[in-house]
């Protein structure tokens, strides 16, 4: 069986992260995503733990983001060059794009352009800020966006007297790249009934408001007290001077519901560190008796709010800590696990390509990469009963499949012998690493 | 012109965030979303800080629930049951996120009403998948970031334990957009061959696809943290060493910290500025707007040499000193002019009232019958054919429970006799 996407070709105009992503969830689902790349590459191939010689411009974090794709080598600078990508857009079905919003019409590749060619064609393309306001023309990445619109601030970490960056993933490159392959799906499936194409725009900003829609959704008749600090008092504080420091022991002072606290978080055992996860009324209870926590608060009419509320939470809190500390964290998985209180040990990233329970899923996918040898990564992100995903090949060289693709989509061997020559197009940097 | 997925209709068997995020995207983008909820609602309603109104109206629901309308069902009681596959009928999508066991006891698993609608298409949404040692087990976001190791990746360390993403739970808000993508890519196969499916998704596999970058692993060339995980970690654990030692050992694997100047957070003489160069060109561009000369853009230059590390370590504290001297706004405009990706740190209630946000349609503003006037995130994507729209705010409890039934063809009489029965609310 085939993945739902089967037969449907993606020209990908994309670099660093966030459309490299969603070219890799669209080639999962069974399309045949073909990248096209400058003469000099994806400037993430040449991002830090670079693999094999330099000319080959492979590294550990490109063939992360680009497997299962095809790579054709192309300078859209030369006329030839754009008609190559203009033939190859007239025989495709979809275009994402993640450039600078005044990059695609210089180098022919706009939708204006391309939906001339293709008139069904369906167009994706990432900006930074939205194609509107006033800072639409700036460029933007992951860490930008974290700082722009708060989730660095609230994260609240502080090294060195500056926030500090998530980067256990950059989250808003990566919900990016997931909204592409959302949009991207659905309008096909409008093209399916309708017989339109359609261009569409996202971005990192409306990516990075969307993942904190808990603390960003604001409701004025019962604001959040952050809500009422930034609303309130953060316009005269900041009209003060305040440092940034001080402006967020302010922000973070406020104590968000003490009942949750040892429901959900992490503990340390005798040996090592646990995490519980109880969001629900119910979990929250079942892990107070399996502990033996005997925690008040679970009684009818009682008041978690109150004084007596709040002063019992912080007295439950020190409680399991203490209990916590007596065990060894196989000693509380176990009982926790019995008592239907979710739970687990806490793990290194690392330990996940071996991980049993993300093997027995699928989850971890295994490749032989011409240069880096032997891969291992993350597997599509969901299973289909009838056309099903599938992770079958790791990321291209550069310029891997320019005579490959040339060739389906009409070009004689002579003509991409005479396109080679001019510069246009072009192969693997070494035709020796070329097998495969 | 209507959204993409107009005419679809989805029924929302959820809780919590990731299922509720997966139904709210399908109806931003166009589809008739119906939560069915058991008589003492999504627990999301009372549990979730913030109460909005009223006891069953929580700011976290809100958040999460904007779009859809709510339908009061016992699945426990037949009368309960019949509703729901009557609705099952005239529906496209059903999404789960319930225990792997739950859905069947519940007459609600994909044998059962796919037998009722054999195109329906049923995405389910679970914690670590339907096979291996953990398929039984609940989980949940804080779960998943510990147990994959997103945790540790973060590097912070507060009173000995570390410390999760906390800002946004990032496993649950991938699984919601795995899910609109998976059931959209499920009906456009459906339209082109008449079939449904069961899909499944899970928090484990969208936790660790977040961290494709970190996860992934050459053998030919390991990472520093890969090296360690195999010949240290191991050693370690069978001495019993704890936790923070452990921690304090896996932080100290670092990769070449080569460009990491170039992104990252600055303190400037009022505020914070954060820089995020990813690409040569980038870098020096920002070399060259600060006056700085960085050696290693010379042709020639060994970046692997013990003299080029030196630089980089020397080079963030030149930055740090630098960045000092102006304020926020006059870097802003250094960097803007310059061409340097930059923006300064704010806080994400600032964004409610945000220009460059309102000129994008990114906030939205819907109208909750309980707890009034909500301002949240708008649409993903704008879409030229078939726009994104969102016109509805989130249902208070039990609030379309009459409109639903009426639609799927019950009469008054039916409906309060169903009420009677306490089969709906």
């Amino acid at each position: 069986m085939a993945g739902p996407l089967d037969g449907i070709k993606v020209v990908e105009f994309s670099e660093i992260i966030a459309g490299p992503v969603s070219g890799v969830l669209l080639s999962d689902l069974g399309a045949d995503v073909i990248k096209v790349e400058p003469p000099w590459g994806d400037p993430w191939r040449g991002s830090p733990t670079r693999v094999g010689p330099v000319e080959a411009k492979e590294s550990r974090g490109f063939i992360a983001v680009n497997r299962g794709k095809r790579s054709i080598r192309l300078d859209l600078t030369k006329p030839e060059g754009v008609k190559v990508v203009h033939r190859l857009v007239s025989q495709a079905d979809v275009v994402i794009m993640n450039h600078r919003p005044d990059v695609p019409a210089k180098l022919g590749i706009d939708y204006d352009t391309l939906s001339a060619v293709k008139p069904d064609l369906v167009f994706c393309e990432i900006t930074a800020f939205g194609r509107s306001g006033p800072e639409s023309a700036k460029p933007g990445y992951d860490i930008i966006m974290q700082a722009r619109t708060g989730l660095m601030a609230t994260n609240g970490m502080i090294d060195e007297g500056v926030p500090r960056v998530i980067r256990g993933t950059p989250p808003i490159d990566f919900a990016a790249g997931y909204a592409v392959c959302q949009g991207v799906l659905a309008a096909l499936f409008h093209r399916e009934r309708t017989g339109r194409g359609q261009k569409i725009e996202t971005s990192l900003l409306s990516n990075a408001l969307y993942i904190q829609t808990l603390p960003l959704t604001y409701v004025p008749s019962s604001p959040s007290a952050q809500s009422r600090m930034v609303i309130e008092d953060l316009p005269a504080v900041r009209e003060a001077g305040l440092p940034y420091l001080d402006v967020n022991a302010l922000y973070q002072q406020d104590d968000r519901s003490p009942a949750y606290r040892p429901y959900y978080r992490t503990f340390q055992t005798k040996d090592w560190i646990i995490a519980v996860g109880c969001l629900s009324e119910p979990l929250r209870k079942k892990m107070s008796d399996a502990m033996g926590l005997a925690d008040p608060r679970f009684e009818p009419g009682y008041d978690q709010q109150s004084e007596e509320g709040l002063e019992s939470a912080r007295q439950i809190v020190l409680k399991a800590e203490g209990m916590f500390l007596e065990q060894p964290a196989s000693y509380w998985v176990e009982l926790l696990e019995a008592a239907g209180v979710p739970v687990t040990p806490l793990k290194f990233v690392e330990e996940m390509v071996f991980d049993e329970q993300a093997i027995a899923n699928g989850m971890i996918v295994e490749h032989e990469h011409p240069i880096a040898g032997t891969v291992r990564t993350a597997g599509p992100i969901f299973k289909m009963s009838d056309s099903p995903t599938a992770a079958d090949t790791s990321s291209p060289m550069l310029g891997e499949h320019t005579s490959d693709v040339l060739s389906e989509i009409g070009y004689s061997s002579s003509e991409i012998e005479t396109l080679i020559e001019s510069g246009a197009v072009s192969g693997v940097v070494n035709p020796d690493l070329s097998d495969r | 012109m209507p959204g993409p997925l107009e005419g679809v209709r989805v029924l929302e068997f959820t809780e919590i965030i990731a299922g509720p995020v997966g139904g709210m995207f399908l109806a931003d983008f166009g589809a008739d979303v119906i939560k069915i909820e058991p008589p003492w609602g999504d627990p999301w309603r009372s549990t979730s800080p913030g109460q909005a109104g009223g006891p069953n109206e929580s700011r976290g629901f809100i958040a999460v629930n904007r779009g859809k309308r709510s339908i009061r069902v016992d699945l426990t009681k037949p009368g309960g049951k019949s509703v729901v596959h009557k609705l099952v009928e005239s529906a496209d999508v059903i999404v789960l996120n319930h225990r792997p066991d739950v859905p069947a006891k519940l007459g609600i698993d994909y044998e059962t009403l796919s037998a009722i609608n054999p195109k329906i298409i049923y995405c389910e949404v679970t914690a670590y998948g339907r096979m291996g040692p953990n398929k039984e087990l609940p989980g949940y976001d804080v779960i998943v970031q510990a147990m994959t190791g997103m945790m540790t990746s973060e590097g912070h360390e507060v009173d000995g334990l570390p410390r999760s993403v906390a800002v946004s739970p990032v496993s649950d808000m991938a699984a919601g957009y795995a899910i609109m993508m998976s059931v959209s890519a499920a009906l456009y196969y459906r339209e082109r061959t008449g079939k449904g499916q069961k899909i499944e998704n899970s928090l484990l596999q969208n936790s660790l696809r977040m961290q494709q970058s970190s996860l992934t692993q050459l053998d030919d060339y390991p990472t520093p943290r890969q090296v360690w995980r195999d010949e240290d970690l191991p050693v370690l654990k069978e001495a019993g060493v704890g936790f923070s030692d452990i921690y304090a050992a896996y932080r100290d694997q670092r990769n070449n910290p080569e460009f990491a100047a170039y992104y990252q957070p600055y303190e400037t003489s009022d505020w914070v500025i954060s820089i995020g160069c990813l690409s040569n060109p980038l870098r020096q561009k920002m070399a060259n707007a600060l006056g700085v000369h960085d050696i290693r853009f010379e042709p020639g230059y060994d970046r692997e040499s013990p003299e080029s590390i030196k630089f980089a370590e020397n080079l963030i504290l030149t930055y740090r000193k630098v960045f000092s001297e102006k304020t926020t706004d006059e870097w802003m405009d250094i960097l803007n002019a310059a061409g340097v990706p930059c923006g300064p740190v704010r806080f994400v209630e600032d964004m409610i009232y945000d220009e460059q946000a309102l000129a994008n349609g990114m906030i939205v503003e819907t109208t909750h019958a309980v707890a009034g006037n909500t301002r949240g995130p708008g649409p993903l994507s704008n879409m030229s054919e078939s726009p994104l729209e969102i016109t509805r705010g989130a249902p208070a409890f039990g609030e379309h429970t009459d409109e639903i039934l009426q639609e799927a063809g019950y009469s008054a009489g039916d409906i309060d006799a169903l009420k009677g029965n306490g089969d709906v609310f």
